[in-house]
């Protein structure tokens, strides 16, 4: 049987309408021969999978992997690059000074409103979860100093304000220690630990070392360094005499 | 006919679509030298130097700021740099990192020599490679290939910062006949 408005054989209009999209094309048929229409459909089908072939091989040659895998590189990893605040020197550089005068409005920003001298009172209230009252008196002491020195703690997960700039993963365990002597705070420790899900926290680490790096170290010293599995960035108040250098070591290490 | 084009114009998408991905844009933007200041003031001479914390990875920059001797002239609007660098300039980038870092002696200037994965102690590194100065250039690039215990770099100096990432990845792959695909830049002067 031949249709009448196709020229087509019933069976051929029933293989294209089975063809699912081939619906589609069947207006474009008409008037055609069978075996016109035949030559026109494969060569249309054809064009598709050309066509379809082509984006995929161009989708695949602008990638940068691929790119660098026809060249014989690997792909590219950015590199951070942490920049300290810029130095003004005289003309015959002898002397220096930082070029611009920065103060403690830059520590409390970075430090989600704490300032170096605060009270464990005062920083109590910043807390996330602050305690009914905090005294130096209540703190556990840090005897790895050479003076007295009390702290409190509290997991980075809960401390989200603290944590803005930091992006990349870091494991639940890790934690924020703020360390008070007796005349107030003098450093903020942040110890990132691996675990099952992450196990780098370095990124993260990087990212929060980052804020601070611009600032002056004559306002808040700030320093990165690994011990045992932990990485750790302390930012300490220049002014806390033999304490500044003191770093913290994982037990064990 | 109509739904020809139609179904053709869909096949072709994903071909303008590859066109237009936006790390291919990324990586053809040349933001070029910087734009002369509004006032003309022309710009004071600042070296900056990459420093390298081996232990951790962390790459430092540091700007130096040179007050221009009082009968410099401007170039391109950019005042000169010292030919001779004082020595105290070099010490006092390279302190900003040891200060730092858990060890200060793994503080090192960000262009190293050939071998230095394996005798870092030596500081084969070199404080002159590792700055550009802002008369001459507007990128410092740094190059990188992971020793499996920390990055091995090296510096270069560009125009652009495309042109000073290609540089120190030649610099760094001819030196130490590695592939440096760790790559970075920053520019000379402070924003």
């Amino acid at each position: 049987m031949v249709s009448p408005h196709l020229g087509l054989s019933a069976n051929r209009i029933a293989v294209l309408a089975t063809a699912g999209t081939q619906q589609a094309w069947l207006p474009a048929f008409a008037g055609m021969t069978e075996k016109r229409a035949m030559i026109v459909r494969t060569f249309a089908t054809m064009l598709s999978y050309l066509t379809c072939l082509a984006a995929l091989l161009l989708c695949f040659t602008l990638h940068p992997a691929a790119a660098a895998v026809e060249s014989g590189r690997p792909p590219t990893i950015p590199k951070q690059i942490l920049v300290l605040p810029t130095l003004q020197w005289d003309a015959d550089g002898e002397r220096w000074r930082y070029a611009a005068e920065q103060g403690d409005i830059e520590v409390e920003r970075a430090l989600d409103g704490m300032d170096f001298g605060m009270s464990p009172a005062q920083v109590n209230k910043l807390l996330p979860h602050p305690a009914p009252s905090l005294s130096f008196d209540d703190l556990p002491p840090a005897p790895e100093f050479p003076e007295p020195v009390r702290y409190t703690w509290m997991h980075m997960m809960v401390a989200r304000d603290m944590m803005v700039p930091v992006k990349s993963c870091f494991g639940a365990a890790s934690y924020i220690v703020v360390l008070f002597r007796t005349s107030g705070l003098f450093r903020v420790s942040y110890r990132f630990l691996p675990d099952q899900n992450c196990p780098n926290p370095r990124p993260a680490a990087d990212e929060l070392y980052a804020r601070f790096v611009p600032i002056d170290s004559t306002i808040a010293f700030s320093v990165h360094y690994h011990t045992g599995f932990a990485e750790v960035v302390d930012i300490t108040d220049p002014h806390a005499g033999i304490l500044v250098s003191e770093r913290w070591l994982m037990p064990g290490q | 006919m109509k739904s020809f084009l139609w179904r053709a114009l869909i096949l072709l998408l994903p071909l303008l679509l590859a066109g237009t991905r936006p790390e291919a844009l990324a990586e053809n933007y040349d933001p070029g030298p910087p734009a002369p200041l509004q006032d003309n003031r022309p710009k004071v001479c600042t070296i900056t130097y990459l420093m390298e914390d081996i232990s951790t990875d962390d790459t430092y920059a540091a700007r130096m700021r040179i007050a221009p001797a009082s009968e410099a002239t401007a170039s391109n609007n950019r005042l000169p740099c010292p030919t001779f660098v004082p020595e105290r300039i070099n010490d006092r980038a390279l302190n900003f990192c040891r200060e730092r870092a858990g060890n200060p002696n793994d503080c090192v200037f960000a262009d190293m020599g050939r071998g230095f994965q394996e005798d870092p102690a030596r500081g084969e590194t070199s404080a002159g490679a590792s700055r550009c100065a802002s008369d001459l250039s507007s990128q410092i690039g740094v190059a990188c290939w992971s020793s499996g215990k920390f990055d091995v770099c090296n510096v270069a100096c560009g125009r652009t910062a495309a042109e000073a990432q290609l540089g120190a990845r030649n610099r760094c792959e001819a030196k130490h006949e590695r592939q440096c695909n760790i790559l970075g830049s920053l520019p000379v002067l402070a924003p």
